[in-house]
């Protein structure tokens, strides 16, 4: 890597790449100025070279940095410049351990990676989000191209704003503009440009992507103008923003707009927030200054959240205190979906979680499939009969004939001689039958056995060596985590059971209640703890028991081929 | 704005391992129509299989595309739904091997048939989506009548209802492809189909986060098409 030197002179290192785009490729820094305490810090460097204009546009940011800007945002702190003195990237502060919004804004990848985000931080979220639109607008700066991955959140829900270098700068008296936009947050008064590289950016556009970010955090990802429209014909997001189509307003209707099935409704907020949706959304928000600022939103949800409470029955379901019942309870019950799952605190260090145990049971790989047992190549000569049996086979053949031919005589010439020899050949052909019947039923018999021996093994075969036991474990773990699930609002309804049949309920009840579930919990969370190293054990043993049982189960499948075999003789 | 529990929508939501409610983000469907035909047998097929894979490690490494695109298969012939659309999280490239005659004319209208049908989807349940893409490679001609799935293909181009594109893999039947698809269709160097599928991805995550106005700037597909 060649050497590249920030505003004071300093050699800059770089370290390994953090992420790559279009313009440029972002990368962690190794030393400035010898001086390795370099976490915090993080360079861009510019695929191409950069214009006269973008080296004035970070030169200004450079000069125009300030506190707020730092701690909120990944704000140039120093250009940097290689050997021939030319501008080719700048230096920033990294946002660490932090994630992008549309990790935590999106249900499904929340429940995921995050499981402990609940309603709170993500209110807590749009909180910061708005403050950091608010540093930026009081420094005169608008962002301009509002995105999901402008918005990097840590794990305490604080936000740093990241590509900064593409926001609208105001400085040594003329602007340095914004050229990009992402059509799904650019505001109505905006959608039918065909380019940005002539137009100044407002605040007040600013406003309609940061209302558009707060909406998705509040009402789980939704985008404000994506919803059922009920005129023909397809309506893409750009058109409906345009049309001023807010799905959830209270125009709606005319708009031939209503909000997706399912959806979670801005009426779980306070009024003020629905009020400030709805002007964000209209016509009149996109006249000059029309939408409420960053700051508007920034004292608002200060006041929301602490109008917050947790639900009685899920202490992880935060939601607006005046609501007359829990919305992620209803949507639980009535629909379904669970946006929250649970985190009891327990006695696994309070951080049993569901999600990611269950997870670890899953990666467990089945075992490959040896249910059937694969025969080795018989060769099998039927046992000869013994001695007795093999003259009385043939003397057999004899008296049949001899028999026959009596029988025959002693009709047409009716003389007694004849009856007299056929009925004494009849008692010889009895006789043999007495014999060989003896050996077919030895045989019968050894084969009955060997079969059922054969089919025992085959069972146990089937079950320690095949996938049955593993299968069993995993419908039992299945059962466990079911269990674990409806544990809390199994204690809910034991809980109101308890508090209506009692006037006067004894707390030492409710306490003993209280701890009967969280032993109960415990046991269950215990249970799916243990679980993957129960299936890898069980793997194991069945590995062992392959080796041992394919004997003797070779030998049983021999046995049954033999007797098969001894019966053909016969 | 209110929404009573009597009034509550008994539309059902469609059973995945994540339905809409809990990924609402914008689709950006991409169906594969893909020639498996016996010609394809040997190094073809496995580097359409490699491809694949390439495929979806190359769109896993961006987390938004990731939610927003979602992936579908139809191979031929016979004509096949290996897959059906979803999200890319959930998309795991199948393992193809090769069969049959190249009845490309069905496989289009099945195509255009089940881009359909997820639009509607998309539409009942208030997801914004993007263009479709239907993206078809094919190493032969088609031994089916044609011609009814080139007018589907026009009349899709002509309402932007999706957009159709054809690769042309060694030995295959240039001059109908291009009778077929109105964007030009493109011819495979050699067997870069892992090059392919990186172009693919990168573009589908460019069209997943496009600015308004420009037509959309897709990379250059120099890296493995004849240009």
């Amino acid at each position: 890597m060649k050497t590249l030197l920030d505003d004071a002179g300093l050699p800059v290192r770089l370290g390994s790449t953090l992420g790559s785009g279009g313009e440029g490729r972002v990368y962690t820094v190794a030393s400035v100025g010898g001086d390795s305490n370099t976490a915090d810090l993080a360079a861009k460097i510019y695929h191409s070279p950069v214009s006269p204009d973008r080296r004035k546009k970070l030169q200004c940011m450079v000069s125009g940095q300030s506190d707020p800007l730092q701690k909120l945002t990944a704000w140039p702190i120093s250009t940097l410049s290689d050997q021939n003195g030319s501008v080719c990237g700048f230096l920033m502060h990294k946002a660490a351990e932090a994630f992008p919004v549309h990790h935590i804004y999106s249900p499904a990848q929340r429940k995921r990676e995050h499981p402990e985000v609940n309603w709170d931080f993500l209110v807590n979220t749009a909180r910061n989000t708005a403050a950091a639109f608010h540093a930026i607008h009081a420094h005169g700066h608008v962002i301009g191209d509002v995105n999901p991955n402008l918005v990097f959140v840590s794990r305490d829900s604080r936000v740093r704003l990241i590509d900064c270098d593409s926001f609208q700068i105001f400085g040594k008296g003329k602007y340095f503009l914004c050229e990009v936009g992402v059509p799904h947050f650019t505001p109505p008064e905006l959608q039918e440009k065909s380019s940005f590289s002539n137009i100044i950016r407002q605040a007040n556009h600013d406003n309609f992507g940061l209302a558009v970010l707060i909406f998705h955090l509040l009402l789980m990802g939704r985008h404000p103008f994506a919803g059922v429209y009920t005129g023909s014909g397809d309506l893409v997001l750009e058109k409906a923003i345009l049309d001023f189509r807010y799905a959830y307003g209270r125009n709606a209707r005319q708009k031939q707009t209503k909000p997706p099935p399912n959806s979670v409704e801005p009426s779980i907020l306070s009024q003020t927030i629905r009020l400030y949706f709805e002007q964000a959304f209209s016509a009149a928000g996109a006249e000059p200054d029309g939408r409420p600022t960053a700051q508007d939103w920034v004292s608002e949800l200060d006041a929301f959240r602490t109008q917050l409470r947790a639900c009685d029955d899920n202490p992880n379901h935060h939601f607006f205190a005046s609501l007359p019942h829990c919305p992620w309870c209803f949507q639980e019950q009535h629909l379904d979906i669970s946006y929250f799952i649970p985190l009891i605190s327990d006695h696994n260090g309070g951080s049993f979680n569901l999600i990611r145990v269950w997870a670890r049971i899953e990666a467990v790989p089945p075992p490959k499939s040896v249910n059937e047992f694969t025969y080795p190549p018989f060769s099998i000569t039927p046992a000869a009969l013994p001695p007795e049996a093999q003259f009385q086979k043939i003397m057999g053949v004899l008296t049949k004939v001899m028999a026959a031919f009596l029988a025959f005589g002693s009709l047409i010439t009716l003389n007694p001689m004849f009856i007299l020899t056929a009925i004494a050949a009849s008692a010889g052909l009895l006789a043999h039958r007495t014999d060989t019947n003896k050996e077919r039923r030895k045989r019968e018999h050894r084969l009955n056995a060997a079969r059922k021996a054969f089919s025992t093994l085959h069972a146990q075969w089937k079950r320690e060596v095949g996938d049955g036991r593993f299968e069993e474990k995993l419908r039992e773990l299945e059962r466990i985590k079911a269990d674990l699930e409806a544990l809390s609002r199994q204690y809910a309804r034991e809980k109101d059971l308890l508090q209506s049949h009692s006037n006067h309920m004894d707390p030492r009840d409710l306490d003993r209640l209280k701890q009967n579930f969280a032993q109960k919990q415990q046991q269950l969370q215990n249970d799916l703890l243990a679980g993957p190293d129960q299936l890898k054990n069980i793997i194991q043993a069945s590995q062992a028991q392959r080796r041992s049982l394919s004997t003797s189960l070779e030998k049983a499948a021999l046995n049954v081929a033999q007797a098969e075999a001894d019966m053909t003789v016969l | 704005m209110e929404k009573s529990e009597e009034e509550v929508d008994i539309e059902q939501i469609s059973f995945g391992a994540e339905s809409f409610a809990e990924n609402p983000e914008p689709r950006c469907p991409c169906l594969l129509l893909l020639d498996t035909s016996a010609s394809m047998s040997g190094d073809p097929i496995n580097e359409l299989n490699s491809g694949l894979t390439a495929f979806k490690e190359e769109l896993a490494t961006d987390s938004l595309a990731m939610k927003r695109v979602e992936v579908a298969i139809i191979t031929f012939g016979p004509v096949e739904v290996k897959k059906t659309f979803h999200a890319a999280s959930e998309f795991t490239p199948p393992h193809l091997s090769t069969t049959g005659n190249t009845p490309m004319g069905q496989a289009i209208l099945e195509g255009i048939d089940l881009v359909g049908e997820r639009k509607g989807e998309y539409r009942s349940n208030g997801i914004a989506f993007y263009r479709p893409w239907i993206f078809m490679i094919t190493d032969g001609s088609p031994t089916d009548a044609w011609q009814s799935a080139a007018a589907a293909i026009k009349e899709g181009e002509k309402s932007k209802a999706f957009a159709f594109f054809a690769v042309g893999v060694k030995g295959a039947d240039m001059e109908t492809l291009g009778k077929i698809s109105v964007r030009e269709p493109l011819k495979l160097q050699g067997l870069k189909f892992r090059e392919l599928f990186l172009w693919l991805s990168n573009s589908m995550k460019s069209v997943s986060r496009s600015v308004p106005g420009e037509v959309l700037a897709l990379p250059p597909p120099s890296g493995w098409a004849e240009l």
